[in-house]
């Protein structure tokens, strides 16, 4: 299969300004969280930055795929197999989390936020930047799981005789657990939940398989 | 042999309890342009999705290049060409970077092509698709899709809002290619004069139905309309009736005959009986009023008069 | 090749190209043995289908008045045999029972008939 540059740049671009907001509203958390970067004292933080995540990808998923629309009839008359464009929307939004991992990346491996941090009056810093390193990887996990579900949720919810709640239904699942991937950070704490948190990405893996599936036979198109 | 490159079989589509389309029986082969016609509502447009493999069928199927239209194998989703009505690209994109985007589809893309056809209309590939007006951007869809040397092709009224001379280049240009490549065609219209320039086959569509799929030439041989009393039995074999309707005590009956049917129907009417020549667009008329008619539902005065006034 | 085709009169394309083929070649235009455009340039330059040329071309060679070479191309009939007297004034006589009563439907009569049929001799005789 090969990948389609003007593809990728289509979808990226209708996903573009979502993204831009995204990174720099992860970034500037990032900067300013006067805790430190790691799990135990995030706390109120976490949850916000995790927030940013979710409407970051909702939005993803959204722009990228509205079915009803005519620009994605356009795209979808165009030739390319139906893989190949679902291939290319998973590309687009890795991309798109790429662009805010970097973000994230740029305010804590370079002595940003340790400046910044430092310039608050937050004792901890520059000492700690180090430490705040593993901080953006950390992110990851947490768009996985969002993405696989949303993407699923997009793709069955354009189902000619299914219902369009089930994205609505899933999303609220999905929130109700994301605390438990939490635990995947602090698993001395929460060892059992750590279980769950690995069922979630069990479940994740599933639902993309099962949305790949469903895109083939989308119906597109109002 | 000739191969089909569409061919439906009691294709049927609903939308709710509406049937958009009726159990449809179509073929087209490769090589030759089938013109589909019907006012806006018969249903073309949601053909046209449904072999594009935008839409499923409710029951029946379609296949296009030998596949099912749901499960186009890669190889023969990159040889249709399609142009659809409400599908159109976004407003921001750029013509050279919608050249860019069908290229990397479709294997075959002549970007030269594509340049000099939109040269042609004085297009910069800078532009943006949504500062055009409505005619430029359905030449720019044309253009696009007849670059792409498809060997099916799928045009949703891809004539719409260009002048006459447009229209005529743009039909031109569709006859070198299919005379070329032997690309298959579908085509829906409702301008009768564009399908009798260009079209090598005819369909009639109305609410969904087939009324009659026929070879212009073989219809513009075989077909008459005369003019009866009312009170007269209607024509017999080897005469077959395609069309009949009553005004006043008068009947005008569509009469098809083989290739000496005016001989027969002098044979069978009589030698005075007013015999008028081909007419396609009374021929529509008269299909869709009797099946309307059938139906139980006059035809509304928009499916009469959709069938355009050439420009 | 001089032909013009008429897409709204309800006359089939093929009929049209032979009508007007046969009228070139009467008038000259047209002479024995000279080529005739091949099938595909044809189709290209009158944008039909080659379909029709086809027919067209295959129509005017059962009536004698072309003749298609395999591999070299069409071409106009040479030496065309006379056809026997009998049998050509009996196609005549159906010709102009068939001109006579078009030109009566259109509410014209013998005379002026004949005065165009003089006239356009005329023009065709000038023309070669």
């Amino acid at each position: 299969m090969r990948l389609s540059v003007p593809l990728l740049l289509w979808l990226w671009r209708q996903t573009l300004p979502v993204t831009i907001v995204a990174a720099v509203a992860v970034a500037g958390l990032a900067l300013l969280i006067p805790a430190r970067l790691q799990p135990q004292f995030l706390e109120l933080w976490g949850a916000l930055m995790v927030l940013v995540m979710v409407v970051h990808s909702v939005a993803l998923v959204a722009f990228q795929g509205r079915p009803f629309s005519g620009p994605a009839g356009y795209l979808y008359s165009r030739g390319f197999s139906r893989d190949r464009l679902w291939v290319h929307h998973w590309l687009a939004s890795a991309a798109a989390v790429l662009a805010v991992w970097l973000a994230a990346g740029l305010v804590v491996w370079t002595p940003l936020r340790g400046w910044t941090q430092w310039a608050l009056g937050n004792p901890f810093y520059p000492g700690a930047a180090g430490l705040d390193a593993g901080f953006p990887l950390r992110l990851l996990p947490f768009y996985v799981p969002l993405l696989a579900v949303l993407h699923y949720s997009w793709i069955r919810s354009a189902q000619p005789t299914r219902g369009r709640w089930i994205g609505p239904i899933l999303l609220a699942w999905v929130l109700c657990l994301l605390p438990l991937a939490l635990a995947v950070e602090a698993p001395d704490e929460f060892p059992l939940l750590g279980v769950a948190a690995c069922a979630l990405g069990v479940a994740a893996v599933l639902l993309v398989v099962l949305s790949w599936r469903l895109h083939r036979n989308m119906e597109v198109g109002p | 042999m000739s191969t089909l490159a569409i061919q439906t079989e009691a294709l049927s589509r609903l939308y709710g309890r509406q049937a958009a389309l009726d159990n449809l029986d179509l073929r087209v082969q490769a090589g030759r342009i089938v013109a589909l016609l019907g006012p806006n509502g018969a249903g073309k447009t949601t053909l046209l999705r449904l072999l594009a493999g935008m839409l499923a069928p409710t029951a029946g199927g379609a296949q296009v290049l030998g596949d099912d239209s749901r499960r186009l194998s890669p190889a023969n989703a990159c040889r249709i060409g399609v142009m659809i009505e409400g599908h159109e690209p976004p407003h921001w994109a750029r013509l050279q970077w919608l050249a860019a985007l069908q290229a990397s589809a479709a294997r075959g893309f002549d970007s030269g092509l594509a340049e000099r056809l939109l040269g042609e209309h004085h297009l910069d590939g800078r532009a943006r698709f949504g500062r055009l007006s409505k005619g430029q951007r359905r030449w720019v869809l044309g253009a696009l899709a007849l670059a792409s040397h498809s060997d099916v092709l799928l045009l949703d009224e891809p004539a719409d809002g260009l002048d006459p001379a447009s229209r005529r280049a743009l039909y031109g240009h569709l006859r070198d290619q299919v005379n070329d490549l032997q690309s298959a065609v579908l085509v829906a219209t409702h301008i009768i004069d564009d399908i009798e320039r260009v079209a090598d086959e005819v369909a009639v569509l109305h609410r969904g139905r087939l009324l009659l799929h026929a070879d212009l030439e073989d219809l513009r041989e075989q077909v008459r309309e005369v003019d009866v009393p009312a009170t007269a039995p209607l024509p017999a074999q080897p005469l077959e009736v395609l069309a009949s309707g009553v005004r006043g005590d008068r009947r005008s009956v569509w009469i098809r005959g083989g290739e000496t049917v005016e001989a027969r129907i002098a044979d069978q009417l009589g030698g005075s009986t007013a015999v008028h020549p081909f007419n396609l667009e009374r021929l529509f008329l008269a299909l869709t009023s009797d099946a309307a008619a059938a139906d139980g539902r006059p035809a509304s005065p928009n499916e009469k008069e959709e069938v355009a006034q050439c420009a | 090749m001089n032909v013009r085709l008429d897409h709204r009169s309800g006359e089939p394309i093929y009929r049209q190209i032979v009508e007007q083929v046969k009228y070139l070649i009467a008038r000259g235009d047209l002479r024995p043995g000279e080529q005739l455009p091949s099938i595909r340039a044809l189709a290209a330059e009158l944008r039909v289908n080659p379909r029709t040329v086809v027919k067209a071309y295959e129509t005017l060679q059962h009536g004698n008045l072309v003749v298609m070479r395999h591999g070299q191309g069409v071409f106009v009939a040479e030496n065309r045999g006379a056809v026997p007297a009998a049998a050509r004034r009996k196609a005549l006589v159906g010709m102009a029972r068939r001109l006579l009563a078009e030109a009566s439907r259109l509410g014209a009569g013998a005379d002026e008939t004949l005065d165009v049929v003089r006239d356009v001799s005329r023009e065709m005789e000038r023309g070669s």
